[in-house]
């Protein structure tokens, strides 16, 4: 199994400019350090709340912001040193990137053009990467709006006028409609109601098979990170602070940060809320330009030490694919019984 | 259980005059809620449980239209009453938190003004003593370093802040009531965690009457002691928390259940709810789950069935439990 | 419920304006047919000289009275409606056609170019555009398409502005990234997305603009930098009978009560559709006691 997605080392620094002259005062260390591999065929998570820095680690995958530093290399071929500015028109060397790589993002009312009808909106990616006849592309439309659950009445329609579940169906359409091998999706289901969110998840899961996707997955939302992923990777505050397979991480969590975002979720059934161990954080997230010292988590930690505010943890590797960011990781579980 | 329920909502329907048409958005919805208790209103969009906390707290929007039904507040029909005596209801005896705390407060004024302001307003202070008063409401939901607080703006805190900044000016009327419609849907995972908890806590220390409105069941569990489920306008299913989540009656509420994925364990195919909602504009005569329901019979689509009373503690509106015929 | 039946609601509450609808719809198709109606063409064109008619008051046979040279003025009036009508919508349309580009291109580019592109605009608009408006006239002479072009010039930034404005925010939106992760191309973005999102506000806008632009026409005409004699152009006709206000009122007056008549249909058309647009008061007219 080779890796479809590798990214080293990535950073994006924003400049925090104040004065009539707009002077540099700092920068927000958005993505300070990240790397992982994503494995062809799996589903790989990254989790964090707001400001963990998962936003943009997506945005700049999909190279829709420039990285400050750091390697992005799909399928083995390097995506950062392609067409560095952003803004300009589609070179030859990004078609095929554009192709392969494709996302759905979160609130579809938004991400889909609401003065264009579905079947347009689909047939777009298609007229822009192949020579397909007219009649060719609306049949794949059709083709792909069944592959999707939707009824072929939908295709004359306008986002406004579909239900929010409908709405995701079709940005999932649209990726798909030129197959390509990875999918990047961004909160896919957050702005779903609970029952409709079943829906798309399930439907991404098959398609996942039906198709031999790879999958990013980003999302605050734990519940469908264990449901989907094979991998997942914790962000806070601009860097990884464990990651490891699913099992790995929702059994047997190294780090204090992961407990708490798993003791954070309200639990309906009484019988499990006895049994789960929970932390909680004191204080709230410190400003991503001025991450305290040392360890990012120090702050706020239930279990820091003198030696967390002195120096940044390196990941320590707990098993082969099990790594975690924090110097008392094995005494952990320990730590919480008492 | 023949005392005089502190809250009692009976028969009550709202409707919103819209552009796109009249929606029907709170059709026949009745519950009690007594002193102290802690009830849930549970449902997903369109189930008009936001409505029903509005038309609590005496917040309704212009275009809403009480069409049938009472709020009884100790009593006194609250919906019949006319603007001045409105203002000795609304904010004081019951208070509300809304989903966005940025709403609640004037971008304009700083938190400090904000407090004082309703403090001097509602009770005879001067200017020392709310300050002081605001500062201990500040303590009361647990924010420290309260002299910047109240020095600062609303888009200086943060979001977990400023909601606790919220809360602490709903409280500062000592109000019977509080209704927080969906308080923590706008905040991180790990800020939900303490908020929910500061909730609790408050309940406890401040006897609180409490009406939580999410979407959530996880939340329903960690905070009330009683669940009412809605679905388009409708109320389906009422009872303690733990046996409307452990063992369901309404079809809709147990496949509610059963949609929630789950960190405790992997599953396979999440059971989901096949369709869509009914048309607010014009939903069904009937049940309005009867599209989506694997138990449908054509009873069901007649008339919105009668409450069924199972075990004297819980209610569900369904044909399955005998419910009578209107 | 439709736009209409809201229409009505809002007229209900305040009947003002339904005369807005009535004069502007009247306004349009007279100023369409004008020509095929002249009951003295002659007269209305400026091309006969009557001399034994001339001063006459307002009667029956010459309901608006004749001017100096003796033409029926009520038909002067009539097809002046026609090139107010002409000049109205080619100067709200020429504006359209200079500040649209620009405002889009300033507005998409964005970062320093788009500043810079918004700051010449801004000159522009520093000056009172009458009085720029005025002084293009004069340069450029008189005649019709001159004066079109003259107001166009001084008007066009005010919809830079706008479309600026809109395009700033919608190019910031989720479908623009998502077009450019499909890999299209950004001048295809540029168009088939972000413009024609972009532009309700400024076509509203432009639309209920045509009254002001009679309005500024008719000044310059007024002023002799607009359109030239024997045109019946409302400012023009309004000019020619200064002098003689106490001697023949009617010569000026006609012709400027259509222009006040006309301007203030616009306005009160204006703020009905402004009204409508305001999503709360939407939803407040919809109920059905209002």
């Amino acid at each position: 199994m080779s890796s479809l997605l590798e990214v080293n080392g990535l950073t994006k620094y924003f400049p925090v400019k104040t004065g009539l002259f707009g002077r540099v005062v700092g920068y927000v260390r958005a993505v300070d350090g990240v790397s992982f591999e994503v494995a062809e065929g799996t589903v790989f998570a990254l989790v964090g709340e707001s400001g963990s820095g998962k936003t943009t680690t997506l945005r700049c995958i999909l190279k829709l912001t420039e990285p400050t530093s750091g390697e992005i290399r799909v399928d083995g071929r390097d995506v950062t040193r392609l067409g560095r500015d952003v803004t300009r028109l589609k070179g030859k060397e990004l078609k095929w990137f554009r192709r392969d790589v494709q996302a759905v993002f979160q609130n579809p009312y938004l991400s889909l053009n609401p003065r264009m009808r579905v079947k347009d909106l689909i047939a777009e990616p298609l007229k822009t990467h192949t020579e397909m006849s007219k009649e060719e592309i609306y049949r794949r439309v059709a083709e792909v709006l069944a592959l999707v659950g939707l009824p072929e009445a939908v295709a004359n329609q306008h986002p406004p006028s579909l239900s929010g579940g409908q709405a995701q169906r079709v940005a999932i359409a649209r990726a798909l409609s030129i197959e390509p091998k990875l999918l990047l999706l961004d909160e896919p289901t957050s702005a779903l109601d609970v029952s409709v969110q079943a829906q798309i998840l399930n439907l991404l899961v098959e398609l996942k098979e039906k198709l031999k996707l790879t999958y990013l997955l980003v999302t605050h939302d734990l519940s469908v990170v264990r449901y989907m992923s094979d991998y997942v990777a914790v962000m806070y505050l601009g860097k990884i602070m464990e990651v490891g397979t699913s099992d790995e991480i929702f059994s047997e969590p190294g780090h204090p940060y992961t407990l708490a975002l798993l003791s954070s979720i309200p639990e309906p059934d009484p019988r499990i809320k006895k049994l789960k161990k929970k932390i909680m954080l004191s204080g709230e997230p410190p400003s991503p330009m001025n991450p305290p010292s040392g360890c990012r988590l120090s702050n706020r930690c239930p279990y820091a030490i003198k030696e967390c505010v002195a120096e940044e943890p390196e990941l320590t590797k707990v098993t082969k694919t099990h790594y975690v960011r924090c110097i008392r990781h094995e005494s952990l579980s320990s730590l919480i019984n008492n | 259980m023949s005392e005089e329920k502190l809250l009692r909502v009976s028969d009550l329907t709202i409707h919103y005059h819209t552009v796109e048409g009249i929606i029907k958005a709170v059709r026949n919805v009745s519950l009690e809620v007594g002193a102290g208790d802690s009830l849930c209103v549970v449902g997903e969009s369109g189930s008009g449980k936001s409505t029903l906390g509005l038309a609590i707290s005496l917040s309704l929007p212009k275009n809403a239209v009480v069409a049938s039904g009472s709020i009884l507040y100790k009593g006194v029909d609250i919906l019949k009453l006319k603007t001045p005596e409105i203002t000795k209801y609304r904010g004081k005896e019951i208070s509300m938190i809304f989903q966005d705390p940025a709403t609640t407060f004037n971008p304009l004024f700083t938190v400090g003004e904000h407090l004082t302001d309703i403090l001097r307003h509602h009770f005879n202070m001067n200017r020392e003593e709310a300050v002081k008063r605001a500062a201990e409401l500040l303590r009361m939901v647990r924010l420290p370093d309260q002299a910047r607080i109240l020095n600062s703006y609303p888009h200086e805190l943060s979001g977990g802040m400023l909601q606790r900044a919220a809360i602490a000016a709903a409280l500062s009327t000592n109000p019977k009531i509080l209704i927080a419609d969906e308080p923590t849907t706008m905040l991180d995972v790990t800020t939900q965690a303490q908020i929910l908890d500061l909730i609790n806590s408050l309940k406890r220390e401040l006897n609180l009457t409490l009406i939580l409105i999410t979407h959530n069941l996880g939340i329903a569990g960690e905070v009330c002691s009683r669940t009412a489920v809605m679905y388009a306008g409708v109320l389906l299913e009422e009872g303690p928390t733990e046996d409307v989540i452990l063992s369901p009656l309404h079809p809709y509420t147990t496949k509610l259940v059963k949609a929630i994925p789950t960190i405790t364990k992997t599953q396979g195919r999440l059971s989901y709810i096949p369709g869509t909602l009914p048309d607010l504009r014009n939903p069904p005569a009937g049940c309005p789950f009867v599209d989506r329901c694997e138990f449908a019979t054509p009873e069901c689509s007649v008339s919105l069935p009668k409450y069924s009373y199972v075990g004297g503690v819980r209610r569900v509106a369904c044909v399955l439990y005998g419910g009578e015929r209107k | 419920m439709s736009e209409f039946r809201l229409y009505l609601n809002l007229v209900r509450k305040n009947p003002v304006y339904l005369a807005g609808l009535v004069i502007v719809s009247l306004f349009v198709v007279v100023g369409l047919i004008a020509p095929y109606i002249l009951t003295r063409p002659g007269d209305a064109w400026g091309l006969t000289y009557n001399v034994s008619r001339r001063f006459m008051p307002p009667s029956l046979e010459h309901p608006f009275g004749t001017d100096e040279y003796g033409r029926d003025l009520f038909n002067r009036v009539l097809l002046g409606t026609r090139f107010s009508l002409v000049i109205g919508v080619g100067v709200v349309a020429l504006s359209l056609a200079i500040g649209i580009p620009v405002g889009l291109v300033a507005g998409y580019v964005g970062g320093r170019a788009g500043t810079a592109l918004m700051r010449v605009t801004d000159m522009f608009l520093a000056f009172p555009p009458l009085l720029l408006a005025i002084a293009l006239a004069a340069t450029f002479g008189r005649g019709l398409s001159n004066t079109i072009l003259a107001l166009s010039l001084s008007w066009w930034p005010w919809y830079s502005r706008l479309v600026y404005l809109q395009v700033s925010s919608v190019r910031n939106l989720p479908y623009v990234d998502a077009a450019r992760v499909i890999g299209i191309s950004e001048v295809r973005i540029m168009f088939r997305h972000v413009l024609p999102n972009s532009l309700t506000p400024v076509i509203t806008q432009a639309t209920l603009d045509i009254g002001s632009a009679i309005l500024e026409a008719s000044a310059l005409s007024f002023l002799g930098v607009g359109v030239p004699p024997p045109t019946p152009e409302w400012g023009l006709l309004v000019s020619s009978g200064w002098q003689l206000i106490s001697k023949a009122w009617w010569i000026s007056f006609f012709p400027g009560l259509a222009i006040v008549v006309t301007v203030l249909g616009f306005n009160l058309l204006g703020d009905a559709v402004k009204e409508l647009m305001d999503p709360r008061l939407r939803n407040i007219l919809s109920m059905r006691r209002v």
